[in-house]
């Protein structure tokens, strides 16, 4: 497509293993927090990502790439059905990542501020979590043993709507 | 891998992250699943114990609760009691309500909803979807709810109130099947000063009863009109008596209109077309053709397309015609507006089931062949076959 000619402006996004990734402006402007940066002049050749390790980062950065490639609703009237089809298939397989994986893209989504790719990550969770028994959903989320109710004050939980636990 | 970040990878892999995020995350995760599910995460772990709590957004549905045998009054008393009981327990604001019934009939006893949600004023968006059976009438404390911006009510029935200021915030309006006079849709449109948005869909058995309301009327209560949908007998009602070629106020602000239309009727065509004609900003244009099952109203005279034919449609995009019978006055009708469209990008036909290969091969072979005016020459014209489910 047209958004990865070599004449378009680069940002270089740095991780926080040091791993850099050169990409088009384009791609990074999907990130509402790195637009506000370029807009305010205040982001440098290198934007340096601390809390983003690179696995994370090259998956949010495919994400971005797929999603700045493909005609955006507004543009025009008249996007072919096959284009938003195929940006769906595309999400449902970048969501196909363990659960680990899913939070760290669903933290480093939130701190770009990528509206897209937040709902995306939350629709996940949430798909994997409906329907599922408390003890299976803390092992999908990995929720800490010490972080449990005890018996007393899971009972008064269960009690506050017994209605949706019978 | 300095081993500092090795270190902190694994300190984050053995953490359970999730805990760590943001309360607006915490809470778009809960509101994309059923609400049962969603309240079910409070004995997940202290973090999740209270979350659900301040969820802004909450969707009831009449599936949320579960009874023995099925039994519907049960069912019912259950769904109301689980209702105010998250409401009770709930301790944010909350912007966005929606309560579906499925096929309870419900009753007075849902009104305690109503007048617990009145209470304050943060609810900004309400959605109620009554049983098709038998309609949910609102109770008047669904007045008080002042600060809505967006209501949508399916299956209710609407009275007239005896005291009503209006809502004062609102934008948007959805009727679904709503059982009310012309005279409280008047009352209730014109006492809502921000209106934008209007959808009247679906029946109203006691619409027509009562003083006559027309287009015209019921334009001049909505002034900033941007989003204008009117389907099913609501269109019979409002365009009886017909309408002028053209209203006196230009409908400026409107741009996107959805209109049901019986093309062998006088008045609704008339209708349609003054509604065009009156409205030089629009985008998008969709009619859905549908046919009188009492032939008794038909009309034999019906107004000449061609009379309407000095106006133009600078901004419109998108054209569509659902259930296209391929009657000639609809083929008038489509060849007008793509006349009169030079930014036109789709006109877009779903025909009617009616319409047979032999028919619809002459008609796709009538368009090519005689040549027909086209202001937009990369207008694209789609004819399809109807979609097992429509719109």
């Amino acid at each position: 497509m047209s958004t990865s000619s070599s004449s378009s402006k680069k940002i270089v996004l740095k991780s926080a293993d040091n791993e850099t990734f050169e990409i088009d402006e384009i791609v990074a402007l999907e990130s509402q927090a790195i637009k506000n940066m370029i807009e305010d002049e205040c982001a440098d050749n290198v934007i340096p990502l601390g809390n983003i390790d690179s696995k994370t980062l090259s998956k949010i950065i495919e994400y971005c790439k797929k999603h700045a490639e493909s005609p955006k609703k507004d543009d025009n009237a008249d996007i072919d059905e096959k284009a938003v089809e195929d940006l769906k298939s595309f999400d449902a397989e970048f969501a196909k990542v363990d659960m680990p994986l899913i939070q760290d893209i669903l933290m480093a989504a939130n701190f770009l501020n990528i509206d897209n790719l937040i709902g995306l990550m939350c629709r996940t969770i949430a798909d994997r979590i409906k329907g599922k028994t408390p003890e299976e959903i803390r092992k999908i989320l990995n929720i800490n043993k010490n972080d449990l109710l005890s018996p007393e004050q899971e009972a008064k939980a269960r009690e506050e709507n017994s209605w949706a636990f019978d | 891998m300095t081993s500092q970040s090795k270190k902190m990878k694994v300190q984050c892999l053995n953490s359970d992250r999730i805990s760590s995020l943001p309360q607006d995350i915490t809470e778009n995760i809960l509101t994309r699943m059923p609400i049962r599910d969603a309240i079910r995460t409070s004995i997940l772990s202290r973090k999740w114990r209270s979350s659900w709590k301040s969820m802004t957004k909450l969707f009831f549905n009449d599936k949320m609760v579960n009874v023995p045998c099925n039994c519907q009054k049960l069912k019912k008393y259950k769904l109301r009691s689980a209702i105010l009981n998250v409401l009770l327990l709930h301790t944010g604001s909350i912007l966005d309500i929606k309560i579906e019934v499925g096929e309870l009939d419900v009753d007075s006893e849902f009104d305690q909803i109503i007048r617990y949600l009145s209470r304050n004023n943060s609810l900004q968006k309400f959605r109620f979807l009554g049983s098709l059976k038998h309609c949910y009438k609102l109770p008047s404390s669904f007045l008080s709810l002042q600060g809505l911006e967006f209501i949508f009510l399916g299956n209710c029935i609407f009275r007239h109130p005896i005291r009503f200021d209006g809502f004062s915030k609102l934008r948007g309006v959805v009727f679904g099947n709503v059982d009310i006079t012309s005279k409280t849709l008047q009352l209730f449109l014109s006492k809502c000063p921000l209106l934008r948005h209007l959808a009247l869909i679906g029946g109203s058995r006691y619409f027509a009863r009562g003083s006559k309301l027309t287009f015209v009327e019921l334009l001049q209560c909505v002034p900033l009109i941007e989003f204008l949908e009117i389907r099913g007998p609501y269109v019979e009602y409002l365009s009886a008596g017909g309408m002028p070629h053209e209203l006196a106020t230009s409908l400026v602000k409107l741009k996107c209109l959805y209109l049901g239309v019986c093309f062998d009727v006088a008045d609704e065509l008339s209708s349609a077309l003054c509604l065009i004609r009156s409205s030089p900003n629009l985008e998008e244009l969709g009619l859905m053709g549908y046919d009188k099952s009492d032939t008794a109203q038909i009309s034999k005279n019906l107004p000449d397309i061609h009379d309407y034919s000095g106006f133009t449609l600078d901004h419109l995009d998108v054209f569509w015609m659902e259930k296209f019978a391929n009657k000639d006055r609809e083929v008038e009708f489509l060849k007008l507006i793509m006349a009169m469209s030079p930014l036109l990008k789709k006109a877009q036909i779903e025909l009617d089931k009616s319409v047979s290969l032999d028919e619809e091969n002459k008609m796709l072979r009538n368009l090519l062949q005689l040549p027909f005016q086209r202001a937009s020459p990369s207008a694209k014209l789609i004819i399809e076959r109807p979609k097992p489910s429509s719109r």
